[in-house]
């Protein structure tokens, strides 16, 4: 103890405080996460979400920053899925990725991903960190990220248009974006 | 015009971060298929992974097994439950096959009872029931010669134990059993047994040798004509 931190052993707090924090800080997150990378597969999801929050109280010291903190985990349960051996395409709980806010569309565009594109689309474009955090939670970086995002976001759309309703709802913060363009470019 | 498509795809996959040139942003804003696009990026906009709930508590010491490990643990189970079944399998053959050898060692033993018996029977065995019958003689008139009714049981085994015949003498053997009994009081070497014990046990205690006729006098018939001269010595 004292050789980890001699400057404030006394001041450590106890594991169960550690433990109550992380999962008050990283828990729902870390298992909307999970649950979008496993496709709703909530067994797996649990596993793999308890296992990378108990190994994170066990290196609190280290996870001082929320979004180091958060890529560290997201990492270790992307790691971990491939290790368990998640299902790639199959699809498990419909009703608890729509409680989400992901529709049928956003699934079957999720669906045609392997596990580290889905893991850089969710991290980037859903709950839109930072690159540098993107890139651990991939364990990818420069021009191996870049291609990793590129052809996950290509492959997402392809599946998402052949899946979506024939009028999408066209009401979101890039289409908002593209009209003001347009129109600044119209008048 | 497909140019302008391109590029708009282009912009969008490579993450719509750089400045989008005007005349592509007029084509896409009127084209159904850039919008599905834009639409399918602001879907994935829409979701909310705060929304999920509370992950369950994790047990510190669990770990997660890996497909390897998954195999290997499905493997020992299968191969657990196949020894199992295979054991349980001889056992259950093992276990007739005994009862063949305890039906055959059963008739060696049972001929020291009940070849007697089987004599009183009569039908079965004329063999037997010429030893069983110079023995009742014997019996009857000098009832001290435990050795000379351990001796012809031996002579009997031999035959009952050479092959497949004693198997079947046996068995009719044991169900003729409580109808002899009552018909064939004279011919048991039993009492030669009950001699034995009477006269050590008798002077002893007079309370054991009490019950130890009453034990046997549903065998043999000729008990109660021991008893009187096992009791006598007793006051």
């Amino acid at each position: 103890m004292l050789a980890t931190d001699p400057r404030a052993p006394d001041r450590a707090p106890p594991d169960e405080v550690v433990r109550a924090a992380f999962h008050e800080l990283h828990g729902r997150r870390l298992h909307g996460f999970g649950l979008l990378l496993t496709l709703g597969d909530r067994r797996a999801t649990s596993r793999l979400v308890g296992g990378a929050l108990a190994a994170g109280v066990e290196r609190a010291g280290h996870l001082r920053h929320p979004e180091r903190a958060a890529a560290w985990l997201r990492a270790r349960v992307v790691r971990d899925a491939g290790r368990v051996g998640v299902a790639r395409h199959r699809v498990g709980d419909r009703t608890g990725l729509a409680d989400l806010g992901a529709d049928a569309a956003v699934v079957a565009g999720l669906a045609a991903l392997d596990r580290r594109e889905r893991a850089a689309v969710i991290a980037s474009a859903i709950e839109r960190l930072d690159a540098r955090d993107v890139s651990a939670i991939v364990d990818r970086d420069g021009r191996s990220l870049e291609r990793l995002m590129q052809q996950a976001r290509a492959r997402y759309v392809a599946a998402y248009d052949a899946s979506a309703d024939d009028d999408p709802p066209i009401d979101g913060p890039l289409a908002a974006r593209l009209h003001e363009i347009a129109q600044r470019a119209m008048g | 015009m497909t140019e302008l498509h391109h590029a708009f795809r282009a912009w969008l996959v490579s993450g719509a971060r750089d400045a989008l040139p005007r005349d592509v942003a007029l084509h896409a804003s009127a084209c159904p298929d850039c919008l599905r696009a834009v639409a399918a990026f602001d879907a994935l906009g829409a979701v909310d992974p705060g929304a999920a709930p509370e992950p369950a508590p994790w047990a510190p010491g669990a770990r997660l097994l890996t497909p390897r490990a998954v195999l290997v643990v499905r493997a020992a189970a299968g191969l657990a439950a196949v020894s199992l079944i295979t054991a349980a399998g001889f056992v259950a053959t093992g276990g007739l096959l005994d009862r063949r050898d305890g039906q055959l060692t059963g008739a060696r033993q049972s001929p020291q009872g009940e070849g007697v018996l089987g004599n009183a029977a009569g039908p079965p065995s004329p063999v037997v029931r010429s030893t069983a019958s110079g023995r009742a003689s014997e019996s009857a008139s000098a009832s001290p010669h435990p050795s000379d009714s351990a001796q012809p049981i031996p002579q009997d085994n031999p035959p009952m134990g050479g092959g497949p015949p004693p198997i079947s003498t046996p068995r009719p053997i044991a169900t003729p059993r409580p109808p002899t009994i009552g018909p064939t009081p004279a011919t048991t070497p039993r009492p030669t047994k009950p001699a034995t014990p009477t006269p050590t046990p008798v002077p002893a205690t007079p309370v054991p040798p009490t019950p130890t006729p009453v034990v046997e006098t549903p065998t043999p018939a000729p008990t109660p004509v021991e008893t009187p001269i096992g009791t006598a010595p007793a006051p």
